[in-house]
């Protein structure tokens, strides 16, 4: 009996990981393929807008970004950095791509992130600010949980293009 | 190691200086929550009785964390007492002290020493190797290293123990998987621990079976079900050196509460099994800490 309940927690972690792994990649292939989708002719596969939808569309990603701007206007660890940016259009570049990543029928028309963080260079407290304040954006916007999971995971993997530019 | 190391003087002071330390910078650090996990037994951040490749704290690679906690483990035969405290610098490497109290509730009189008590002090280092546990597809991972010194080897060497203090080296692996399960975040970490512990070091170290270093394999994983609480289990593999004390392996399912970054709150259900003669030992395990 011992011995059985011994195996038995092992085991549960391991299904753990392996869902977890399987999740990530299942995940994975989505966004993906939806940048592929915007990139090549009409006749390749639908683009997965689940997430789009799961954010409330055009009016719901424009209430997002006004929080997360709102936020990042009243930080006063990050607000200097976006001083001499042009706020609105700031929030439009910042829909186009947040509708883009998501699935939604929008084209990104900025620079890559890369370039557009270029000369910045961002401390990591600074990039961590960013995403607190996202994480409450997403809060003030009233986006489930796993909502605002599926969105962190298509912009943690921007951060090598982001930091210390 | 001189005793007033790990007097509560000095873990005060420790904690001053950490505050001392992060007024500096911002308080408790913008890395985001739960993301130094708990504090080990052990004064290693991890879960319970896991440590985890994360630093303690909340510090960035620009900032200093440091962080103070207490934990009881309470089975009814034993209650393990353990307090410390950490320091993070510049989410690169930690430095932990902690200080243990086992309770021999049961076994103490039955040896004719009522009241009777193992304590031991651990002191920590761990350097992040590379990754991170959010932002890199590659898990973090860290090397750290557990000097433990027995305070009361009198016990520990009458049933065989060698030695009074040693170290514990160890490699950990941990990573979040953002949305990984169900769209809720997951986390899994797995810890390579090399060491010759018995009962992790409360009953000395090595002994007649074997006085050698062994690896022993640790692993805990876990779901976050809302930005402030996560679920998980531990299992931690052990293996003793005293002939007739065997010892078996630890594990647990846990409840984390992170309500801001500067408090959390672990509940266990624990089952170590036979410790020491006395058999199933099942019970509670609560750890508190403060993180500045």
């Amino acid at each position: 009996m011992r011995r059985h309940f011994v195996l038995h927690t092992p085991c549960a972690l391991l299904a753990m990981a392996l869902l977890a792994v399987a999740g990530n990649v299942a995940a994975d292939g989505a966004p993906h393929a939806a940048a592929d989708a915007s990139t090549t002719t009409a006749d390749a596969p639908a683009r997965d807008d689940s997430l789009y939808r799961a954010l409330g569309g055009e009016q719901g990603v424009a209430t997002l970004v006004e929080a997360l701007l709102q936020r990042v206007y009243a930080d006063e660890r990050i607000a200097f950095l976006f001083a001499e940016a042009d706020r609105n259009n700031l929030a439009r570049l910042i829909r186009e791509q947040f509708c883009n990543e998501s699935g939604g029928p929008c084209a990104y028309s900025g620079r890559s992130m890369a370039e557009s963080h270029s000369g910045l260079g961002l401390k990591e407290k600074e990039f961590d600010a960013f995403v607190e304040d996202f994480i409450d954006a997403m809060e003030d916007a009233r986006l489930p949980y796993r909502t605002q999971n599926r969105m962190l995971k298509i912009f943690a993997p921007m951060r090598p293009d982001i930091l210390h530019k | 190691m001189k005793n007033y190391i790990f007097g509560n003087k000095c873990i005060a002071l420790l904690g001053v200086l950490a505050l001392l330390a992060t007024g500096t910078a911002t308080a408790a650090g913008t890395r985001q929550l739960a993301t130094g996990g708990a504090s080990t037994i052990e004064g290693s951040a991890g879960g319970g009785i896991v440590p985890w490749a994360a630093i303690t704290g909340y510090g960035t690679g620009d900032e200093i964390g440091a962080t103070a906690f207490a934990s009881r483990v309470d089975t009814g035969d034993y209650r393990l007492d353990s307090q410390g405290a950490a320091v993070g610098l510049f989410n690169r490497i930690e430095l932990s002290l902690a200080r243990q109290d086992l309770d021999l509730i049961t076994l103490g009189p039955a040896l004719g020493l009522p009241g009777a008590h193992l304590r031991q002090h651990v002191v920590g280092v761990k350097l992040r190797l590379f990754g991170d546990v959010i932002y890199t597809d590659w898990p973090q991972v860290s090397l750290g290293v557990q000097y433990k010194k027995n305070r009361d080897f009198l016990i520990p060497s009458v049933v065989g123990a060698t030695d009074d203090s040693d170290v514990d080296v160890y490699l950990s692996a941990t990573k979040v998987f953002l949305a990984g399960v169900g769209n809720f975040n997951a986390f899994i970490n797995g810890t390579a621990r090399w060491t010759r512990a018995n009962e992790t070091g409360l009953l000395g170290f090595g002994g007649p079976l074997h006085s050698g270093r062994r690896l022993q394999a640790e692993i805990s994983g876990g779901v976050l079900l809302s930005r402030h609480f996560a679920i998980g289990a531990e299992y931690r593999r052990k293996s003793g050196n005293l002939s007739g004390l065997p010892e078996d392996d630890w594990r647990d399912l846990f409840i984390a509460w992170f309500p801001n970054r500067h408090l959390s709150l672990v509940l266990a259900y624990v089952d170590l099994g036979t410790v020491a003669t006395l058999q199933d030992q099942t019970g509670w395990y609560l750890s508190l800490q403060g993180a500045f």
